[in-house]
């Protein structure tokens, strides 16, 4: 792909208001509730209420003419969702796993009578001894949940000599970081709608990936894949809870409309879906660097551990992200690397925003923050020392060619903040009372795109059509939730053909009609359905004979093409040939590129309470090109946001499988009035395969933020932290049980 | 919807209300809605009947005659932010962080009262001023102080037939106040603690009132009577020894107990 040349674009890097806009602000947005068929019936889960237990009997009360109960007995095919393991049952058959597990639905026209039945109905249980986190998990004192070991997956490699460097380094800083659920408290709740379809079923619901629906359910169902037709409804931000859950949501209404025969809908409130859909990976992450005299790093040993809960689902490319990030933005010639993701008598985590980089970052931020701290450097220059620039290897060997913007997004927040001076005077506070001011800073990567092998298993397609009367068409698979994914990816076809953007048009996602370009994760769709469309566009031009420079698509198109004439192309994603990855050994290119990062988060702490003030939060990402940059402000913006309250105050905590704060009075987000002045900063450093260079920005903004924030605390209190959220809570307890003040 | 199917009664005065109240037991009085309508979801609540009290005519009192405030227990948030926002700034405070402004249009302090939340953000001003409140019956209106009316959680002194229509309190002339919530986030979350402290300049004492650290809102009278001594860390220790405050799912309990001291210390240092 050529360089795109700044000043002859005409879409690409405007600040486009997002084509979805309009509808949604005014109301005319058709969500998934909003959704009616004549005929049609609600659906409810009976829920399973213990932790870990076998099912002995389940009885359900009469039922009058027109409700219909299903049990795992009425699953036509094999009782599982189809991910990467069959693990997950569509509805529990045995045993159960976890509070809220799905056991029996009901489906029927009156919701209220059915919840009324629902509490009728009889399960008898046998409990067994059940595994409450991670820790006990991996004790294996008790029956495993999964395999032999309790482990969905893990990874590990040496690289080099650790122990020797360990041995020889004059400086070793070690600590154990602990990170916490989160909830994705996303838009709208879960909420799908199936009816009889042809000689199938049709589904059409609030989602990120219609194709995984398409294949995770169609073995409980014994359809054929194709007999399922899979439709998004309007969705709201869904920051990867929309991935793999909907497909468990999907069978059962399915199951439904298939048993019943008719349309039914089933819409979670808010306090049944934070209590049994996916959650962030909680984690536990025992970690050692090493330097030598001139700060240089020189071994890492690190040992992750992500909660996976009851079912695999997608803990294993989760953990593969944590893996990956676990080294951070920096160059080690020594590694010992174990990471494991381990099952657990809890609700199934999942897919969140970051997939596992921001538990991996939060642990060798903070390790670096920590090191700046007792080698009596700042945390700006210790990272300069050993920062990945151009040319360099990652920790899996993977060379660095281009698109390297990790220096350029430290220098600018640094600068932009005046970090160093602020981080040295506020370590010379010592009030006991009032305020205390802290700066702290982060620096991260993101991988774009699937990690290791995904993008070659997925092979995404897109294809486009081009008509003289309509203009373009873009037919993908790919999901507008409020991200601007239709808004950007008209932008590249409006570019590339020199259309105007009205003359574009994205299909919305229908299995029917659409290729599978993939699912809509991974800070992917830009970067590489983006490239498709962008290749299929210049294919296009090629097949009326133009030149891909060439301008006057339309008016060559008119001439060549009868009205009604239409002409199209598909494109299939290829792994370019120098990006290598060996899965077993764990070497080589993880991904395509990657996206870089740095932020710097300032904050004040009022002594009296240990309540913290985030006064400014300043993020520098470099993203290869912003398509819309008004749109890569909001993603850093949001990413921020929701960051904090990640690292500061979202707190949520199981007590023998039960989860503490099930509804948005107990579990909390920052409002608008936590919000402060947030300074994004776009750098770009073209990735010569992205279209227009563009890579990904989805995810990053909120991946370094817990460690930034975590260390601006530590600045101002001149104590380490260890453990996310960190709330006032936390802070009292750290300061009020260890009397040593490393200030 | 759920609440369609309860009836609803919709009284244009006060008799009317007070009427309806003796004769339909197992109703409930509906105002603001805020706590209501989110307890009613529950399947186990047996409320029979609604009784629209929001907007009567005879609960929207709100003025202040001397020192003497009269509020009507119908009057919301946002009104009285408009209109009695001077009666009492340690009030003011607490009502302004309460919820946020679309809450604060609907909710309103009878709501506050009766809910009895230990939690419930009016309350510590409230009963630093030693406030009253008055209730009324068809057979007649009595006055209980706020401290007595309130229980325990969500249980008042209120009886059948009753409506809260009053509250009253006086300012004390050249106090000093000192008011804190500490919730999780700036809006829309509940006290883990909220703190009072009064200190009346004329007879030298000051009164304690301490919010979401046992089952009412305390008051700390040892404490208080401690301040003529002027030993500081005695009182503390008082405050400390008294407050009950949990370990729930909003915050811990020795968190609570140390914030109980910090916010008290902070008054002390404030008027001294
Ligand atoms: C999102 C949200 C956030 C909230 N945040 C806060 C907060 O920060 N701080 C806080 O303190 N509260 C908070 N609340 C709780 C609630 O808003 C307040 O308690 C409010 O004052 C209740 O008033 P209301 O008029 O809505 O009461 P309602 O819900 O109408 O009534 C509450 C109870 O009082 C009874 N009642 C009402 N008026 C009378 C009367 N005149 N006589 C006799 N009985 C009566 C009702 O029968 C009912 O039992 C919040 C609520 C919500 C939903």
């Amino acid at each position: 792909m050529q360089k795109a040349n700044k000043t002859s674009l005409q879409y690409v890097g405007k600040p486009i208001a997002r084509v979805d806009a309009l509808d949604k602000i005014c109301g005319r947005a058709r969500y998934v509730d909003d959704l009616t068929m004549p005929g049609m019936l609600y659906g409810y889960t009976i829920r399973s209420t213990r932790q870990r237990a076998k099912i002995i009997s389940i009885q359900f009360p009469a039922l009058p003419a027109d409700v219909v109960g299903v049990t795992a007995k009425d699953i036509p095919g094999k009782n599982y969702v189809a991910l990467f393991n069959t693990d997950q049952p569509l509805l529990a058959e045995q045993v159960v796993n976890y509070i809220g597990e799905p056991i029996a639905l009901l489906a029927g026209p009156d919701m209220e009578i059915l919840k009324e039945l629902a509490n009728q109905v009889q399960i008898e249980y046998q409990e067994i001894p059940s595994i409450d986190n991670l820790e006990e998990s991996l004790v294996g004192n008790k029956p495993p949940i999964f395999g032999q070991d309790n482990v969905f997956k893990s990874y590990a490699y040496i690289k080099g000599n650790p122990a020797q460097a360990f041995a020889t380094s004059p400086t070793v800083i070690s600590g154990t970081y602990r990170t916490g659920y989160q909830e994705h408290a996303y838009l709208e709740t879960q909420g799908m709608l199936a009816f009889p379809y042809q000689s199938g079923v049709k589904i059409i619901g609030s989602m990120q990936c219609p194709f995984y629906i398409q294949k995770g359910i169609a073995p409980p169902l014994n359809l054929p894949p194709e007999m399922i037709v899979v439709e998004q409804a309007v969705t709201g931000g869904a920051f990867g809870g929309k991935e793999d859950f909907p497909s468990l949501l999907a069978g059962h209404v399915a199951l439904l409309a298939l048993k019943t025969g008719k349309p039914v809908k089933m819409i979670y409130d808010r306090h049944e879906d934070i209590l049994c859909t996916t959650k962030r990976h909680p984690s536990r992450t025992i970690h050692r660097i090493a330097f030598d005299q001139q700060k240089r790093l020189t071994a890492l040993a690190v040992d992750i551990v992500l909660d996976g809960g009851a079912h695999s689902t997608l803990s294993q490319v989760v953990l593969a992200r944590s893996a990956l990030s676990a080294p951070g933005v920096y160059r080690w010639a020594n590694i010992n690397l174990q990471a494991r993701a381990v099952a657990t008598n809890q609700v199934p985590t999942g897919a969140f925003r970051g997939f596992g980089a921001p538990q991996a970052f939060f642990a060798i931020e903070q390790q670096m923050n920590h090191a700046a701290y007792r080698l009596g450097i700042d945390p700006y220059q210790l990272r300069k020392i050993n920062l990945l620039r151009e040319g360099d290897a990652t920790a899996t060997g993977q060379v660095l060619k281009e698109s390297v913007g990790v220096e350029k997004a430290l220098d600018a927040v640094v600068n932009k903040t005046d970090f160093v001076q602020k981080y040295w005077n506020y370590r010379q506070q010592n009030s006991q009372t009032g305020k205390r001011k802290g700066i702290g800073l982060a620096a991260f990567f993101h991988g774009c795109g699937f990690t290791g092998k995904g993008e070659e298993l997925i092979k995404a397609t897109a294809t486009v059509d081009y008509l003289p009367s309509v203009g373009l068409v873009i037919r993908i698979a790919n999901v507008e939730m409020g991200q601007g994914m239709a808004t950007v990816l008209r932008q590249v076809g409006a570019e590339a053909l020199c259309i105007p953007l009205e003359r574009t048009h994205i299909l919305g996602p229908n299995t029917a009609e659409v290729p599978n370009s993939g699912p809509t994760v991974a800070s992917r769709t830009t970067m590489i359905v983006g490239g498709l469309i962008y290749q299929c566009c210049l294919d296009l031009k090629q097949q009326i004979g133009m030149a891909a420079e060439a301008a006057n698509f339309a008016g060559v198109a008119a001439q060549k093409l009868n009205p009604d004439e239409h002409i199209s192309a598909t494109r299939h994603y290829r792994v370019p040939p120098d990006v290598v990855w060996d899965e077993e050994r764990f070497v080589g290119d993880a991904y395509p590129v990657y996206s870089w990062g740095a932020v710097v988060v300032e904050v004040e702490v009022e002594l009296l309470t240990y309540e913290v003030t985030v006064t400014k939060l300043t993020a520098a990402h470099e993203i290869g090109k912003a398509i819309n940059p008004i749109l890569v402000e909001g993603q850093i913006e949001g990413g921020s946001l929701q960051g904090l309250g990640y690292a500061s105050l979202e707190n949520l905590v199981s007590h023998q499988g039960q989860l503490q704060q099930v509804t948005l009075t107990d579990y909390l987000i920052p409002t608008i009035l936590d919000t402060p002045e947030i300074e994004p900063i776009i750098l770009e450093e073209p990735y010569s395969l992205g279209p227009y260079g563009a890579k990904g920005v989805g995810e990053i903004p909120f991946v370094g933020i817990a460690p930034a924030y975590v260390g601006a605390v530590e600045n101002a209190l001149g104590t380490e932290f260890f453990e996310i959220p960190l709330t006032p809570e936390k802070i009292y307890r750290q300061l009020h049980t260890h009397t040593e003040d490393r200030s | 919807m759920w609440y369609e199917k309860i009836p609803f009664y919709a009284p244009s005065n006060l008799s009317e209300a007070l009427a309806l109240c003796q004769e339909l037991p197992d109703s409930a009085l509906l105002a603001g809605g805020t706590d209501l309508l989110v307890q009613l979801r529950d399947p186990n609540d047996k409320v029979k009947a609604l009784i629209n009290i929001a907007g009567l005519p005879e609960l929207q009192t709100i003025e202040r005659l001397g020192n003497t405030v009269r509020l009507g227990a119908g009057v919301t948030f946002s009104r009285f932010l408009q209109q009695g926002a001077d009666f009492f700034p340690p009030l003011t405070e607490a009502v302004r962080q309460l919820a946020s402004p679309s809450i604060r249009n609907k909710a309103t302090f009878g709501g506050n009262i009766v809910n009895a939340s230990p939690a419930a953000d009016t309350l510590p001003p409230l009963y630093a001023a030693d406030a009253v409140v008055i209730l009324q019956s068809i057979h007649g209106k009595r006055r209980v102080g706020l401290a007595d009316f309130i229980l325990g959680p969500k249980r008042s002194a209120l009886q059948t037939g009753e409506i809260l229509i009053q509250i009253e309190w006086h300012v004390p002339e050249n106090y000093i106040y000192y008011y804190r919530k500490i919730g999780t986030r700036r809006a829309l979350a509940l006290s883990k603690v909220s703190f009072c402290g009064l200190y009346l300049p004329e007879d030298k004492t000051i009164r304690l009132a301490y919010g979401a650290v046992g089952p009412t809102v305390m008051r700390a009278l040892a404490a208080e009577a401690r301040f003529s001594k002027g030993d500081k860390e005695s009182l503390l220790a008082e405050v400390t020894e008294m407050v009950q405050p949990i370990n729930d799912q909003r915050s811990t309990a020795d968190y609570r107990r140390f914030l109980c001291r910090q916010l008290t210390s902070e008054f002390l240092t404030r008027i001294s």
